[in-house]
């Protein structure tokens, strides 16, 4: 909310500059985001009396004036605006202004005749958009005396964000009681009385309150005499300072009354009534109206109308019919102050997709008891400055029957809260600064009665937080809490992810973030057809609607997006949540937290000492050799994912269940996400095996006798899996053969072309010195198995 | 006889002088100290001297071939050196080329944030738990005080996946979930994903919050206070100042926004703090008793704090990121910048 300081002080004494003002109201809670002064620098701006004005003799349109500037002299000066005239009261720009749109007032020459400054309009002085002509300022100013003092323009505008409990805050009289408990001052209610007609509103007019939940207060007041013209300058300046247009004198005084008090008003033509009496009721079924705005608003029964013997004619609480709205032609006005449900406004306003200042502050919830107040605030100001003659009484409808909140305050609990004591009657005075009652305030268990229009305060913590807000939370000492029991720690997929982070790090992968959601048809990318995946019901893009199943989506367009920059490698891992369950149901979906891993572009930096190689499928199934806990439990066997290449991917068991599948991700999942080249990628369900991760290394005692190291080539069938001939070798191994490793495929000549040559070495080690001949047993051994069972021959 | 071996003597440690490469020098060797050398066939025409003469003579025999021999070991160790050294420089290569780099992976700075905020409180005795991202109406809302229509759950925020069903818009809810599988005295810190419908430069549709948790008898808001200074020590450097603001939360009360002395300016008011000096990181309060109340545990008897971190914010803070969307982007090239 906009604030006028001076406006403030209209109301309450403020020993603070507004700098001070505004910080310490964010302290106090009321966060004030940002201070602007109403205008620029208005130096060198002054009241001007226009003595004379004469035609230029060289030009139509423009006049000669010479202005009175007081102590400044008088200047002769060129004026080119239609209704400039002598006998005003102007502001002038002397040598040296600066307007607020950059422009330096300077002595110049207009056509031959010189003119030393300038008369002029609200537009140049970036108060309004108004450029009809010069600004004719009030008669009773005195030439020669700065503008900005002279008219109010030196304000400064505070922005205050009101948070949701304290729509108490959303009107200048509320910030001035915050502005009173930080002061201790009081607050300097503004004045609500006026002259009545002999004649009752009662014999004119009559109120019918239909549903009294959605409309628990309706008070009105009949006002005729009316004479629209624009309203005083400093209420036009108030409301354009709180960022209103001003528009004429009711409407304006409507407005004004609402930013002073909070209390939405609204004010209808009362000859267009119908009868000339109101009915506040539900709309009917297919009623239709036309709003302020010029247009046409479909009504459903759930919204509350404000009526007239026949149609509506206000959406209550949220904007007014055009028919009824108040025209020059207006004489007499029904001015109403009503309360509102404030769930009902929230919701009508949503559902019209209209929204207004009246429909914010009620969707917040207003204090029923402020409607006469504000009601006879307006009347005031309308005798005053539209020359209405108000009706004697009011008509006011009230249902509410709500008796003041008393909590029972233990003094006690303020230390039991904060730590720390405060005295007794700093507290006191600080409750009865924001209008709380304090009884048997002699004991330590008070009753507090919380004001109307403080709802939000229910129970002893609310009344803690309004005592340490105004007290000081920087008052408020600092310790810290005494040793508990409860251990630091972290669950063990915590643990996991950690150490698995680490690894990836450690072999030159880069940690990747994604939104947990994509595109509907993510799974149909992947080839993984007729899964469904969770919708959001109100996502802010189709990109970004259907819960993730995978991490490979948004893995893989982060490959995309890095290879249209230019990028020549991208490994990239992620470790986050996938979201697997019905997509209709009401039920939590499974919360899997998985790894997912991309390699693509080059395996190296470019740099001369490194061939230029891509990554492939032995970097994935590498990395995760690496990664994964080096356990018998995990069987590496063939892949069978539609998302991979048929020819080119596995999959990792445990007790039945896949943990893990890896490989070339397939050419059509790749055009799909755009990825050019290659991309070799893994899903890891590591979740399925946290235990592996926990074993404790068990020492091996350090080998004191050296080792027999033997090579063994042999050539095979080109589609016999290496893999076969591995697990057969290590089988074999045991008492004294330690290891075997592949060291070598090939391919080519002089191989045959089905063929391929493999050559393994295999590492003997034993606790004495070995014998050539049981080595060369054991080498036989392997030798005959590879040519009985994969028809091997030695090369 | 002896003036034959005392000029021996001398042309031999003049030819082992003179000779300047190894082979060179093998070849002088031959010459005076080999089996037909000069030296050796001196020795053998010994038998021309008298008895009385022999032993002398051949004492002074061995004595110059130990002399030479030393000589000719010393001489062939400059010479190998020489050589050694003038090989070694042949194979000089070009030390400015670049080495081979190896890729270096990156941690993603929001885990760093995580990461360090964790130990932070790891090291004051909390336990790191989760909870779903894929949450109850009840625990996002309900259980935190936040009743059915109340503005802070608006549509426009919160992303529905059912009517009872959302992405959580906070970490809040791991508080309730915390309190009710355990009694006090209760320590949590629980980082996760949240979900608000909102995007632009400052606001991703998913984020990331660090909510903090304490309960137990005798917990104050000076406790709260004391943490979030040490917390802010910890993550901005030990000349951090803190800030607490009256402010409003549905499920703390008393309520307070925190913020930091500008990690920019140190408090002498930049562009990043808006000229304040402050930065806003998180908020925070002491646990509403109606919070405490609908997970059964008596707000008479226990008291507690909870706080909550908005991770991009620091992140950005920390490390002068400018736009949240480069966060999500997974650019490598961001993510190179986070190597340390």
């Amino acid at each position: 909310m906009l604030v006028s300081y001076k406006w403030l002080q209209e109301y309450i004494e403020i020993p603070w500059d507004p700098e001070e003002l505004a910080d310490r109201l964010t302290m106090a809670g009321l966060e004030v985001e940002g201070l602007q002064p109403l205008a620029g620098d208005l130096s060198r701006f002054y009241v001007g009396y226009v003595e004379s004005c004469e035609k230029h003799p060289r030009a139509d349109k423009l006049q000669i004036c010479i202005v009175d500037v007081g102590e400044q002299g008088k200047f002769k000066i060129v004026c080119g605006a239609p209704n400039v005239a002598a006998g005003q009261k102007v502001p002038v720009a002397l040598e040296g202004a600066k307007l607020p749109n950059g422009m330096e007032i300077v002595h110049t020459e207009i056509r031959g005749e010189p003119s030393k400054g300038m008369i002029c309009s609200q537009q140049e002085l970036g108060i309004s958009d108004d450029h009809e002509g010069i600004w004719v300022l009030p008669e009773d100013l005195i030439p020669g005396s700065p503008l900005a003092e002279s008219i109010g323009l030196d304000d400064v505008i505070l922005d205050v964000s009101v948070y949701a409990n304290r729509p108490d805050c959303m009107r200048v009289l509320g910030i001035a009681r915050e502005v009173a408990a930080l002061t201790g001052g009081h607050v300097q209610m503004p004045a609500i009385d006026y002259v009545e007609k002999e004649q009752a509103i009662t014999e004119r007019t009559s109120i019918t309150v239909e549903n009294e939940e959605l409309c628990p207060r309706y008070t009105a007041s009949l006002l005729d005499g009316i004479t629209l013209q624009p309203s005083p300058l400093w209420m036009q300046l108030r409301l354009r300072a709180a960022g209103m247009r001003p528009i004429n004198n009711v409407v304006d005084i409507t407005n004004y009354v609402m930013l002073e008090t909070g209390q939405p008003l609204h004010a209808f033509d009362f000859d267009q009534l119908k009868e000339n009496r109101i009915v506040v009721r539900t709309a009917r079924e297919g009623e239709k109206m036309v709003s302020l705005d010029g247009v046409t608003r479909e009504l459903t029964p759930a919204m509350l109308m404000i009526c007239d013997a026949h149609d509506p004619k206000c959406i209550g609480g949220v904007m007014g019919g055009l028919d009824s709205e108040v025209t020059e032609r207006t004489n007499t006005i029904l001015l109403e102050t009503a309360n509102f449900a404030a769930l009902n406004i929230r919701r009508t306003s949503r559902a019209l997709g209209l929204s207004s200042e009246s429909s914010a502050r009620f969707e917040k919830g207003i204090d029923a008891s402020g409607t006469m107040f504000a009601n006879k605030r307006a009347i005031h100001l309308l005798q005053k400055f539209a020359s209405a003659q108000a009706y004697a009484g009011h008509i006011d409808i009230n249902s509410v029957h709500r008796e003041l909140t008393t909590i029972k305050f233990d003094l006690n609990e303020v230390e039991r809260i904060l730590g720390i004591t405060i005295p007794k009657k700093e507290i006191k005075s600080i409750l009865e600064s924001l209008e709380f009652t304090v009884d048997k305030w002699e004991s330590e268990l008070w009753d507090i009665t919380v004001p109307s229009h403080r709802p939000d305060v229910e129970i002893q913590a609310d009344v803690i937080e309004e005592i340490v807000r105004i007290w000081g939370l920087d008052k408020v000492p600092v310790s810290l809490p005494h040793d508990s029991s409860s251990d630091g720690g972290q669950s063990t997929r915590l643990i996991v992810s950690d150490q698995l982070r680490q690894i990836l790090v450690g072999t030159g992968i880069q940690e990747a973030l994604s939104y947990s959601f994509g595109r509907e048809d993510n799974n149909d990318r992947l080839l993984r057809f007729n899964k469904p995946m969770i919708k959001i019901q109100n996502p802010i893009s189709e990109d970004l609607i259907a819960l993730r199943h995978s991490l490979l989506p948004g893995l893989l367009s982060a490959i995309s997006l890095n290879s249209s920059r230019q990028q020549y490698r991208v490994a990239l891992f992620e470790i986050g949540a996938t979201y697997i369950g019905e997509a209709e149901s009401d039920k939590q979906p499974k919360e899997e937290m998985q790894l997912g891993i991309t390699l693509w572009g080059r395996r190296n930096p470019i740099n001369w000492g490194y061939a230029e190689e891509n990554y492939d499928f032995y970097d994935i199934k590498g990395i995760l050799e690496t990664l994964l806990p080096k356990s018998p439990e995990l069987t590496w066997t063939g892949g069978k994912n539609p998302s991979f290449h048929p020819g080119r991917q596995g999959s990792i068991m445990f007790n039945g269940e896949e943990i893990a599948v890896y490989g070339e991700i397939h050419p059509a999942v790749q055009r799909n996400f755009r990825v050019p080249g290659r991309v070799y990628a893994a899903e890891i369900y590591f979740e399925r095996i946290l235990e592996l991760f926990f074993a404790t290394p068990y020492f091996a005692e350090l080998p004191r006798f050296p080792a027999v190291e033997r090579d063994l080539a042999v050539v095979i069938d080109k589609d016999q899996p290496v893999g076969d001939l591995m697990n057969y070798l290590q089988s074999l191994s045991g008492e004294i053969l330690q290891e075997v490793l592949v060291f070598d495929v090939y391919e080519g000549k002089p191989i045959p072309e089905d063929k391929k040559s493999v050559a393994f070495s295999f590492r003997f080690q034993a606790d004495r010195t070995l014998k050539d001949d049981e080595v060369n047993k054991i080498m036989d051994q392997c030798l005959q198995g590879l040519q009985s069972k994969y028809g091997a021959d030695i090369r | 006889m002896q003036k034959k071996v005392q000029d021996i003597r001398e042309n031999a440690l003049e030819a082992c002088k003179g000779a300047n490469t190894v082979q060179k020098l093998n070849e002088a060797r031959v010459k005076f100290l080999g089996k037909k050398g000069e030296l050796t066939l001196v020795l053998r025409s010994m038998g021309q001297l008298s008895p009385e003469e022999r032993p002398l003579f051949g004492k002074l025999v061995n004595e110059v071939r130990d002399e030479l021999e030393s000589s000719w070991e010393g001489r062939e160790q400059e010479l190998a050196a020489a050589e050694e050294e003038k090989r070694l420089l042949a194979e000089s290569i070009d030390i400015t080329l670049p080495g081979r780099q190896i890729n270096r992976g990156t941690i993603h700075p929001i885990t760093k944030i995580i990461d360090e905020t964790k130990k932070i409180f790891m090291e004051m005795g909390y336990e790191i738990v989760e909870g779903p991202e894929v949450e109850l109406d009840y625990y996002n809302f309900e259980a935190l005080n936040i009743p059915p229509d109340h503005p802070a759950r608006d549509m426009q925020d919160t992303f529905f996946i059912t009517k009872d069903l959302l992405l959580r818009s906070q970490t809040s809810p791991v508080q309730i979930h915390t309190m009710e599988k355990k009694q006090p005295p209760i320590r949590i810190l629980a980082p996760g994903k949240v979900y608000r419908a909102d995007s632009d430069v400052t606001h991703s549709p998913m984020f990331h919050q660090i909510e903090g948790l304490v309960v137990d008898k005798g917990i104050t808001f000076a406790h709260l206070k004391g943490t979030l200074q040490l917390f802010a020590e910890h993550m901005f450097g030990p000349q951090t100042k803190i800030r607490l603001r009256p402010s409003y939360f549905p499920f703390t009360e008393p309520s307070a926004e925190v913020d930091v002395s500008c990690i920019i300016c140190s408090g002498e008011g930049c562009r990043v703090c808006q000229n304040t000096g402050w930065l806003e990181i998180l908020g925070s309060g002491m646990v509403d008793p109606r919070v405490l109340e609908k997970v059964g545990y008596d707000p008479s008897e226990v008291t507690g704090f909870a706080f909550g971190v908005g991770v991009e914010r620091i992140a950005m803070l920390k490390y002068g990121i400018n736009d949240i969307r480069l966060l999500f982007d997974n650019d490598v090239r961001f993510l190179d910048q986070f190597t340390s």
